[in-house]
């Protein structure tokens, strides 16, 4: 039964409470939202209400809103309207809001499509896409919902990054957003106004031969206030090395930068460093390298600073027993979890409680996910009782989603979700896990809703756009530290 | 007849799955896994469709046989630590070793060729290189002009120690030293690269993926060969080229 939005509010001056009725008590007022009472799904969905999901389409090149409780798209926006050909849709991040169904905004990172169609610098695809970052609105208040473009940070700071965004929380809530970028190695942080400013940026390299990482801030032309780094300036590959692949020949330099994630109660960030198996760990006050973790198995728990000269912090890293990709988090910051891969594919635990990073230690490693499995994505709960992991897999394995008890370390249940599994992130309830799958295979893809306390999964939803990154929309700063702040 | 038997999902698996363990390594145990698709899955398929049974299958999946594995690309095995050299920045090829000539090579127009034979009895340079590495690009060209100017005489190939993955585009792993070769002719076009160059197939999963076997993990890398086929000297990284370096 279709009902017009004016329908929709006749009815519910009608009969009082809509939601005491249709169970949907999140709905706005003023939000083009579809009610779904009397249709045949409508039972199974309505325990997702206040749920918004939002969806990148990594391949497809849109992004698209979702009303996880009818479910339908409350609105979508193909990226290629901004003037780019073949958009890659990254990596996205919501800001809270407190009815995301009349509004919110969000942050989206883009990269050229050169990679990872292809893994090489092709020449059908070089000159196509582009890295950007774009802040932009959904705005569900009027009659129809729409989602626009606010600003281009690329275009605003000089500087355009292409992998994970992450929204500061914490001492750093409504402050800051932190863009990375593995082909550039390069991390910056913004304003998170719509008219960003430029607060920090880092530059990491190797040396290959001194076996040594230099972390540097690096600034914009004094000039223009702006950095040169734009489109494909400052690429050290011209294509992001994809999952599992940290062992490819690559520049000298190459540290494969992954993403900046916040710590929720300290004023902490991590640096992840894929191919170095490392995370750096920054004081968001002043912005310095502190320490630099070793996640390995093996290795010791960091790596020591050898010298800092200028703006140049440069630590010994003498040995990598293993790659290392996604990294962040729990929601309480009681622990930080490093994902390893490809030479170790277990995930790593340290305490992550003293504001010296150089004193977090090693405390449990969540193991046996066999050499065909490497932990990759993380995706919290409020109250940190659980950690939920993507164990992604090279065709043609499937790959899975995994459940941690964090008082065990211990993996307490699995779903084969389907090929190619990504993201998890957690409801704004805290109920239920939502993942995507089939990020990059073109094959079976979809949404998955997963309870996290019964262990069923509850529903799946198809799509085919590719998804490598979505979002459940949090409702406020705090919902911010189970969102992807805290982890990637 | 479950024709899909792994592409397709059936819904009763949704609360059943959870749980169970999920495959992990290259046998399925117990009901509601989901077996990887590797080199023995597809024969079991292909026995299981002829044959119409699920006895032989399971009895199949269950030997101990189907516990070997091997890391490469094909099968989606990571390798161990051990298998490529202990750490991610493994050493090269050491000093005085005798350099392999063995490993799959392919010339611009596409056919194999031998490079012991290329190399034999002449001093001879290999600049590993990957055209999505524009430093590696460019310290091509680099060489090249001082290699002209000091050392005419010498032998020096470039090899692009990488093939593009087509996959996505409907290319497949077969066209994958085809579009290696056109994008590589390309460089060479744009950078004025005049030397011998080549494409080398690589599974960086695989221990004897090439990378692996020589200990490249960053390009430029380049091999000076002497006339006996022993590593003389090894370069990583952009060089500032002075004589006597070849």
């Amino acid at each position: 039964m279709a009902m017009s939005r004016r329908e929709f509010l006749q009815r519910s001056l009608t009969f009082g409470t809509i939601g005491a009725t249709s169970g949907l008590t999140g709905l706005s007022a003023f939000a083009a939202r579809h009610n779904p009472i009397g249709e045949g799904t409508a039972e199974l969905f309505e325990k997702f209400d206040g749920n918004v999901v939002l969806l990148a389409g990594k391949y497809s090149g849109l992004v698209h809103v979702m009303d996880l409780a009818v479910p339908e798209t409350l609105a979508w926006f193909p990226y290629g309207l901004t003037g780019m050909d073949m958009p890659i849709a990254h990596h996205i991040a919501a800001m809270p809001s407190a009815d995301p169904y009349s509004g919110f905004d969000f942050y989206q990172t883009f990269q050229p499509p050169m990679a990872p169609y292809v893994d090489e610098n092709s020449p059908e695809w070089r000159n196509r896409g582009d890295f950007r970052m774009y802040k932009m609105r959904f705005d569900g208040s009027g009659k129809q919902n729409r989602i626009s473009l606010v600003s281009d940070i690329s275009a605003a700071t000089g500087m355009a990054l292409g992998v994970h965004v992450a929204i500061g929380v914490g001492e750093n809530a409504n402050k800051y957003v932190a863009f990375a970028d593995g082909q550039k190695d390069m991390v910056l942080i913004t304003t998170v106004d719509d008219n960003p400013k430029t607060v920090r940026a880092f530059r990491l390299d190797y040396d290959i031969l001194a076996r040594q990482l230099s972390v540097s801030h690096v600034f914009p032309d004094p000039a223009t206030g702006k950095f040169d780094y734009q489109g494909r300036k400052g690429v050290k590959t011209t294509h992001e090395a994809m999952l599992g692949e940290e062992l490819i020949p690559a520049d000298t330099t190459a540290v494969f930068v992954d993403a900046f994630t916040w710590h929720p109660t300290l004023p902490l960030g991590a640096i992840l460093i894929r191919r170095l198996g490392c995370c750096c760990i920054v004081d968001t006050r002043t912005w310095e390298p502190l320490a630099l973790l070793s996640t390995g198995k093996g290795s010791p728990d960091n790596f020591q600073l050898v010298k800092q000269q200028g703006d140049t912090w440069t630590f010994s890293v003498p040995a990598v027993v293993t790659p290392m990709h996604e990294s962040g988090f729990l929601t309480n910051g009681e622990y930080f979890l490093a994902c390893n891969n490809v030479l170790q594919n277990l995930v790593t635990v340290y305490q992550s409680t003293d504001p010296n990073p150089n004193k977090w230690k090693k405390t449990h490693f969540v193991e046996g996910f066999g050499n065909m499995y490497m932990p990759m994505h993380t995706g919290n709960v409020p109250d940190s009782r659980w950690a939920c992991l993507t164990l992604w897999a090279r065709k043609p394995n499937n790959g899975f989603v995994c459940k941690i008890d964090t008082k065990t370390w211990k993996v307490v249940a699995k779903w084969d979700i389907g090929p190619d599994p990504h993201t998890v992130d957690c409801t704004v309830d805290g109920k239920y896990m939502t993942a995507v799958y089939s990020g990059h295979q073109a094959g079976q893809s979809g949404l998955v809703v997963i309870n996290c306390h019964t262990d069923k999964i509850e529903a799946r939803i198809p799509s085919p756009s590719g998804h490598h990154d979505h979002v459940v929309v949090p409702r406020d700063w705090e919902g911010m530290k189970t969102s992807r702040s805290t982890s990637v | 007849m479950e024709k899909f038997m792994v592409a397709r999902r059936r819904g009763t698996d949704e609360s059943t799955l959870a749980n169970l363990p999920v495959c992990v390594g290259k046998s399925a145990k117990k009901q509601g896994d989901e077996a990887p698709l590797g080199r023995w899955n597809v024969a079991l398929m292909l026995g299981r469709k002829v044959l119409g049974g699920t006895l032989v299958l399971t009895a199949c999946l269950s030997g101990p046989w189907t516990q070997f594995t091997w890391a490469d690309s094909k099968d989606g095995v990571f390798p161990s630590a051990d298998q490529v050299g202990g750490q991610v920045y493994r050493d090269p090829l050491a000093i005085g070793t005798y350099f392999p000539t063995d490993f799959e090579l392919y010339d611009m127009t596409g056919e194999r060729v031998n490079l012991s034979q290329l190399v034999s009895v002449r001093k001879t340079v290999i600049a590993f290189f990957v055209v999505a590495v524009p430093a590696s690009v460019l310290e091509l060209k680099k060489l090249q002009d001082f290699a002209a100017e000091q050392v005419p005489q010498l032998q020096v190939f470039n090899v692009h120690a990488n093939t593009i993955q087509a996959d996505l585009t409907g290319g497949g792993p077969n066209r994958a030293v085809e579009d290696s070769i056109r994008t590589v002719a390309l460089a060479r076009k744009e950078h004025g690269l005049r030397n011998p160059t080549f494409v080398a197939p690589n599974d960086t999963m695989s221990p004897t993926g090439l990378s692996n076997r020589l200990g490249v993990r960053g390009v430029p890398t380049i091999f000076v060969l002497g006339a006996d086929g022993k590593v003389q000297n090894i370069f990583i990284g952009p060089h500032n080229w002075k004589p006597g370096d070849l």
